[in-house]
């Protein structure tokens, strides 16, 4: 079978032989701000033919000599048109106009759109960054994934966590990259947040299945996100300030259309705001010396890229975020003049990722586009614990003092060097190929533990040690080619081939994954699409299963838990109406194995001891139909998206059982997921923005009978115990989850900039959305016996009342 | 006007949090519980109580009395048992090592249940070696208040003995897979009072993860029960540790007999083994987040544990 595909892929790449013609090659980008621009389209209204530019703005486009009339678009922008004689190949940077003042653009001509009718791509969605800030959020904190969380197929997990479930996926399943990079730890607070601060990014696309050859090493999803390249002309701000955060955003030339920069920082300010309170505290209690605590997170991007040439660009990507919590409390007590000490306790926690990549684009020749990137990625938490005493006597004069210090590491750390190459040989044929080394440094749990002791004449180190697991090193490496041609008028395909391995700890895994893309176009505006990818990932997720904590942990596969790999099918129709609204209803089946799935009652609470025992392997499936209409530009705006969905796991392999072996549903399976999207702009001072979710309940373990359990023999146990009888994991399904969230801009222009003020809601309507459920008991005045009665009860707890926000904001 | 809706939004603001829900799943019904533990050369002891839903308002569990339950040795119809009090049924069959124990019930308005049980062949011991080290004494001392002298009194009541005790338990592990191990550590004095368990260290046996910062130790062995994965077919030093003692009694309330401790090898049956080990993970759960814990049953139809042992059993005599 995998030579069949090899042979096929081997005889695609054969037809790509350059075509005769002139080939007009070049960037298209923003007039005002030198942005490359993703996937806008070049159309020749003479020939028909077209192309769409790449993730780095370039495109080729081969004609035959003669007159053509060239149209630039992108949406949102005013297209351009070029109409010359070619009789040679030439290259043609063109920088598109916003038309954001424009009601609705329109393009004439097919466009060529990678995601639309009609390219080859399916189950994948690109929003517009300017969407994604309308989105009304949580403390009015833009967030990427909590918008992706609002797209058909996509699944949120508890109330307000930024895990991503796709298509019945795990939440360690997702290949989150920033300029191509993986983010290892995408949260902020346990979850509330994401670490990508919409300020600083240009492009989000969401891949859910089809995936292209290009990408691999995670089974459910892809989601690409794109920094700002930075303003090449003149110098841009943004300054914002909301109820929990606040950012800053800078962009300029360094050397006018040829170098410029990025720059964006966001930080917390809750543990600044709660010091006065702390000294206050501090002013009532005579033996505190000193007391500060609190918590925050900031997120660092920084970007700075360079035109060498018309064919040679470097680029540097930055980002450093952290979340941070900190307790300092000094104690000091003196007793006349004979005595006095010191006591002083310190705890850090810090974690976070920092992320680094220098890309180099190189055009060879008018057909081949080459990107070269050397990256770095790392997450790491550190926890540190400290106590302090000192002792003064004075008479006789005596010193005596204790320092114990315990500390913890953990992380994981990637070097990366990439290329990828494109290569255009005619408007119908493109072939990307590329190769990818990986050194993985995984850092499992490391405890530091000191303790030292001094005294007058004697200074003693009690403990000093370091213990826990040692490092893993591991190599991956990863070959992709892949062919997307024009078979005919109606008819495109991508075939691609991944090829994989990993080898750990003297394991050696490898993996051949074909991908296919097929697209069956009736009319320019209606296709048919199908798909099929397998994938294959060799790395889990160490993680408690409802929300994210710092302490989870990246750890390899071993011996015994061997890589996880999904098979996913899909088809579709898609239409795209007046060029205006994308409609498409898409179905897809999706088989997991080796899924890991953690043992009744095991958790992971940072320790990587003995992890392989808490989990059992097994496998799980997924199937759903997916509904979505996305308007992109114009007054209004947004997306309604529905899913039918069902996902399951099985783990009945001997020993590792879960369920007693049966099939129960995974644990986010959700039936059903209605969200709506919009946004209208009243006019250039005011608009409006609102989302409506609603979902099925999430499916909770919950005991539905009691029983007595027996004494143990020879034991203390000798009593009768109630004990909670489990039917099956995930018997219970709480109430659904519906929520509104609101939100209003008012700008206005001053003299240097724009101000706006915006107004949010967040469960505007206040519903009690449930968080998790227990069983507990009631208490209730009974005016009979006018007693209290108890009675037992099922509780449920929500975390997310209607929380209003307000923030505002100037750019210049 | 302005209070008014100040105080709307505080009320919205705290509002929600917790509160108590509809249950809207199905409403099941009571299932038959078994529970029994076998030994060799026992009488077979069976309780079958009812399980009642979670929600419903009763703080017992109602005994089954008027059960059928049949005996089934090795695939063959043994006995009926016979119903006692407080809904225990009892055998005259007094199993053996090695067979294979089956019990059916079936009571009106249950499903009927079935559970079954290996009653396990001893491990066969082939040496015990003990050593005894002198630790030390320690009076008992008694406070009491004498009004006429107006302090308290110390009497000495007693005397404690101090002893520990290494104990090195050599057996062979049959080669077939799954066998499973209880020591149990037992203390008399004389043969009236019972005194109850001692803690007690294998050093050997089970090697204790080592925890760090955040994963402290695992959860103690609460029942001292081990699966011969690592020994399988092998010849097992098991080496115990624990602290013993042996008290006499000045006032005469004690008997001053020999003190005794009893060390058992248990092998249990798989059932067994699996049901001590999830009902010690779950009477030990703390942690909110991970899935509940499912306690182990192997009464299909209903819910419980028909568990068997066989035991070796070592002595040891304190004058």
């Amino acid at each position: 079978m995998k030579k069949h595909l090899l042979c096929c892929l081997l005889a695609l790449l054969g037809f790509a032989l350059p075509a005769a013609g002139i080939t007009i090659s070049g960037y298209i980008s923003d007039e005002e701000t030198g942005e490359t621009l993703i996937n806008a389209t070049v159309y020749d209204s003479i020939s028909g033919k077209g192309a769409v530019s790449n993730l780095y703005g370039f495109y080729t486009l081969t004609l035959p000599e003669g007159p053509v009339h060239l149209i630039y678009s992108y949406l949102g922008y005013k297209p351009q048109r070029f109409d010359f004689w070619a009789d040679s190949d030439r290259q043609l940077t063109v920088r598109l106009q916003s038309g954001a003042e424009l009601e609705e653009v329109v393009v004439s001509g097919r466009q060529h759109k990678e995601f639309g009718v009609l390219g080859t791509q399916m189950s994948a969605v690109e929003i517009p960054v300017a969407q994604i800030k309308n989105v009304p959020s949580l403390l009015g904190e833009n967030d990427v994934i909590k918008a992706l969380q609002l797209l058909p197929g996509v699944q949120s997990g508890s109330e307000g966590s930024a895990g991503l479930y796709v298509r019945g996926g795990g939440p360690d399943e997702n290949l989150l990259l920033l300029d191509g990079v993986p983010v290892y730890n995408v949260n902020h607070m346990f979850g509330f947040f994401s670490v990508f601060n919409a300020d600083a990014i240009k492009n989000v696309t969401l891949y859910k299945g089809n995936f292209p050859a290009r990408f691999g090493g995670r089974l459910s999803s892809v989601v690409d996100i794109r920094m700002n390249d930075g303003n090449d002309k003149s110098y841009h701000g943004n300054v914002s300030v909301g109820l929990i955060s606040s950012k800053f955003n800078f962009e300029g030339p360094i050397v006018r259309e040829k170098t410029s920069f990025n720059l964006s920082f966001r930080r917390t300010y809750a543990d600044l705001l709660l010091q006065p309170i702390l000294q206050a505290t501090r002013r009532g209690m005579d033996e505190l010396d000193k007391l500060s605590a609190g918590y925050y997170f900031y997120d660092f991007n920084a970007k700075i890229n360079h035109k060498f040439s018309d064919r040679d660009r470097l680029y540097l990507s930055f980002y450093s975020g952290d979340d941070a919590i900190y307790a300092k409390v000094r104690n000091k007590y003196t007793e006349s003049k004979t005595y006095k000490s010191t006591s002083a306790i310190g705890l850090d926690w810090a974690w976070g990722n920092l992320i680094t990549a220098l890309r180099w684009n190189h055009i060879i020749n008018s057909k081949m586009f080459l990107n070269t990137t050397a990256s770095y990625t790392r997450y790491r938490f550190d926890m540190s614990i400290g106590l302090k005493d000192e002792n003064w006597e004075y008479q006789p004069p005596s010193y005596l003092a204790t320092d114990i210090m315990m500390g913890y590491r953990s992380g994981i750390e990637d070097y990366t060097i990439k290329a990828d190459l494109d290569y255009t040989p005619n408007p119908g044929h493109t072939v990307k190929l590329g190769a990818n080394y990986t050194y993985h440094t995984f850092k499992p749990g490391v405890t530091v533990a000191k303790f030292r002791m001094d005294d007058d004449s004697v200074h003693q180190n009690l403990l000093d040690t370091v213990f826990g697991d040692s490092f893993v090193y591991a190599h991956e490496t990863m070959l992709y080619a892949e062919d997307n041609i024009d078979l005919g008028r109606y008819v495109k395909a991508n075939l691609g081939l991944h090829y994989s391995t990993f080898f750990v700890q003297r394991q050696f895994y490898h993996s051949l994954q074909p991908r296919l893309g097929l697209r069956f176009l009736f009319s320019d505006n209606f296709s048919f699409k199908a798909g099929y990818a397998m994938m294959n990932q060799y790395i889990h997720l160490l993680s408690n299963s409802d929300i994210s904590l710092p302490t989870d942990l990246w750890v390899p596969v071993t011996k015994r838990i061997t890589p996880m790999n999904s098979h996913q099918v899909s088809a579709g129709l898609f239409y795209n109406l007046k060029n205006l609204v994308d409609l498409s209803v898409e179905g897809y089946y999706k088989s997991m194995h080796n899924i890991l799935e953690y043992k009744d009652g095991a958790s992971f609470m940072g320790s990587t001891t003995g992890w392989e025992d808490k989990v059992s392997m097994g496998r799980g499936w997924s199937y759903g139909l997916e509904f979505l209409a996305q308007k992109s530009y114009g007054r209004y705006t947004g997306w309604i998206g529905y899913t039918w969905a069902k996902s399951e796991r099985l783990f009945d392999r001997p020993g590792q059982e879960l369920n007693n072996g049966k099939v129960f549903p995974a644990k986010y399976d959700r039936r059903h997921d209605l969200s709506i999207t919009a946004s209208y702009k009243l006019n250039d001072r005011i608009d409006f923005a609102a989302s409506w979710v609603y979902s099925s309940g999430n499916c909770a373990t919950l005991a539905l009978q009691n029983y007595e359990g027996s004494p143990v023999p020879d034991s203390y146990q000798y009593y009768f115990s109630s004990l909670p009888y489990i039917e099956s994991r995930n018997n219970y399904r709480f109430e659904s989850y519906q929520r509104l969230d609101i939100g209003v801009n008012f700008r206005k222009k001053l003299k240097r900039g724009t101000r706006t003020w915006n107004i949010s809601a967040y469960n505007a309507y206040n519903r009690n959305n449930p968080f998790f459920v227990y069983p507990s008991h009631s208490e209730r005045y009974d005016p009979v016996s006018r007693q209290y009665v108890t009675k037992r009860a099922l509780k449920q707890v929500s975390i997310f009342p209607l929380i209003p926000s307000i923030s505002y904001s100037y750019s210049f | 006007m302005k209070k008014a809706i100040l105080y709307l939004a505080v009320f919205m603001l705290f509002a929600a949090c917790e509160k108590e829900v509809r249950f809207k799943g199905e409403v099941t019904e009571p299932l038959l519980v078994l529970n029994g533990f076998a030994q060799p050369d026992s009488l077979l002891v069976i309780r079958l109580t009812a399980s009642r839903f979670f929600l419903e308002e009763v703080d017992s569990f109602v005994t089954v009395k008027d059960a059928h339950l049949r005996l089934y040795v090795d695939g063959t119809y043994k006995e009926d048992l016979q119903s006692q009090k407080n809904g225990y049924y009892i055998s005259s069959y007094r199993p053996k090592q090695g067979e294979v124990l089956s019990i059916e019930a079936e009571a009106p308005g249950f499903e009927s249940v079935r559970a079954e049980a290996l009653l396990p062949v001893v491990a066969e011991l082939l040496k015990v070696d003990t050593s005894i080290t002198l630790e030390g004494e320690l009076y008992d001392l008694s406070y009491d208040w004498d009004p006429e002298v107006g302090d308290y009194i110390i009497d000495t009541i007693g005397l404690y003995t101090n002893y520990q005790v290494s104990m090195t338990l050599s057996f062979r592990d049959p080669p077939t897979p799954g066998d499973y191990y209880r020591v149990v550590v037992k203390h008399f004095y004389g043969k009236e009072y019972y005194d109850g368990y001692y803690d007690f260290i294998v050093e050997n046996f089970y090697t204790a993860e080592m925890g760090d910062l955040l994963g402290p130790a695992e959860t103690q062995n609460e029942y001292q029960i081990y699966a011969d994965e690592l020994y399988n077919g092998k010849t097992v030093d098991l080496k115990l540790s624990f602290a013993a003692h042996t008290y006499r009694d000045y006032q005469g309330e004690l008997p001053n007999s020999t003190t005794s401790i009893q060390v058992q090898l248990q092998n249990i049956s798989p059932s067994y083994y699996l049901y001590l080990k999830t009902f010690s993970e779950y009477s030990n759960s703390i942690d909110f987040f991970s899935e509940p814990i499912q306690v182990f049953s192997n009464v299909s139809g209903g819910i419980g544990i028909f568990g068997a042992y066989s035991s070796n059993v070592i002595e040891l005599k304190f004058n």
